[in-house]
């Protein structure tokens, strides 16, 4: 899995189930004070993530750090590269 | 909402809004101060019984006691430098939670407009007063900084289902004349997962009374009520966020 492919899924959950719109998912963006997001909002979106990822996260001490989008998608390349067993390769 | 209109709503508010002084804070607050010993003298008896009572009708009565004593306060203790009234949708009946917008102290007190039985979720500090924290503890609020969302959801669980609403401000803390700030979706997962009606609430005029430094000011509090999300309208939201953007939305179309 791409980078590109983990931007675009992350992106589509941001949009879909967050209906945020795609022109303010930038990397830099953060997910509380730029998106709005709060705690019990992340565990929906970790929620959505595991559907899509396949990744539990909430059992993982790294998501602890993640506060901007582009924290989303390093942690997911991440793992990606480290586990890609666990990863849900995207339908193409 | 773009820069631009934000920018534009709260220079519209400024420039309406008095300035706040001592002049007029000292007898505000005195006029304040002979209501709220009368307040005191009137509610002693029933407190004390109250706190005699078994923990629910206890409640009941530091609830009523609360009602009684906003009601006096703003409709009373603050005429006729502060004038409020409410306009707009009916209040929904039954038990309900109800969110309101966040600029000032007196925010609390404005509760009791929907002359309902009600518990707030408190931010910390109103509940380590003296007397004041103390009845509002007997009375069921809650200590929202202090409780999981797990806590939470049991206690609103109880006190709705025996017709006790509830009312939240989702900014968490006073914004001043500041524009609204972000939500937290506590209130809203709530009442979606509670099934219960979710009623938005804005309150104008208020950004300076009193100011954050609790200096007050004269003028005029609306109290705007918007039409009730029924459950089965909440369900067409994929989540909590969605919904408390969705309100925050209708809030700032209504001058929040």
């Amino acid at each position: 899995m791409t980078r590109q492919d983990i931007i675009k899924l992350v992106n589509d959950v941001f949009t879909e189930q967050f209906e945020l719109e795609p022109e303010k998912l930038t990397q830099e963006k953060n997910l509380f004070e730029d998106l709005g997001l709060d705690s019990l909002d992340i565990v929906d979106l970790m929620v959505e993530l595991h559907k899509t990822f396949g990744v539990a996260l909430r059992q993982n001490e790294k998501i602890r750090r993640v506060h901007t989008l582009g924290d989303v998608y390093d942690f997911l390349e991440h793992y990606a590269a480290e586990h890609p067993e666990q990863i849900h390769e995207p339908e193409k | 909402m773009p820069p631009s209109t934000q920018n534009k709503s709260t220079n519209q508010k400024s420039s309406v809004q008095p300035r706040n002084s001592l002049a007029i804070s000292i007898p505000i607050y005195l006029w304040m101060g002979l209501w709220t010993a009368l307040m005191f003298l009137l509610e002693a008896l029933p407190f004390l019984v109250g706190l005699c009572l078994p923990p629910k009708p206890r409640g009941a009565i530091m609830r009523r006691l609360a009602l009684f004593w906003g009601m006096a306060t703003i409709h009373l203790a603050v005429w006729p430098w502060i004038r409020i009234h409410r306009i707009g949708a009916a209040i929904v009946p039954g038990p309900a939670i109800y969110v309101f917008n966040h600029r000032s102290a007196f925010d609390a007190f404005l509760a009791a407009t929907l002359a309902k039985d009600l518990v707030q979720g408190v931010n910390g500090w109103p509940m380590r007063l003296p007397l004041l924290g103390f009845a509002a503890r007997q009375a069921g609020y809650l200590d929202i900084t202090c409780m999981t969302h797990e806590e939470i959801q049991m206690r609103a669980k109880e006190c709705l289902s025996q017709g006790i609403s509830m009312v939240f401000f989702p900014e968490g803390h006073r914004s001043g004349d500041a524009p609204l700030q972000p939500f937290r979706s506590g209130a809203f997962r709530l009442a979606r997962d509670l099934g219960v009606p979710l009623q938005p609430i804005v309150i104008t005029g208020n950004e300076r009374i009193p100011d954050l430094h609790f200096r007050m000011a004269t003028g005029r509090i609306r109290i705007d009520v918007l039409p009730a999300i029924p459950p089965e309208e909440q369900a067409n939201f994929t989540n909590a966020f969605t919904l408390k953007q969705h309100v925050r939305k209708l809030m700032l179309e209504h001058n929040a």
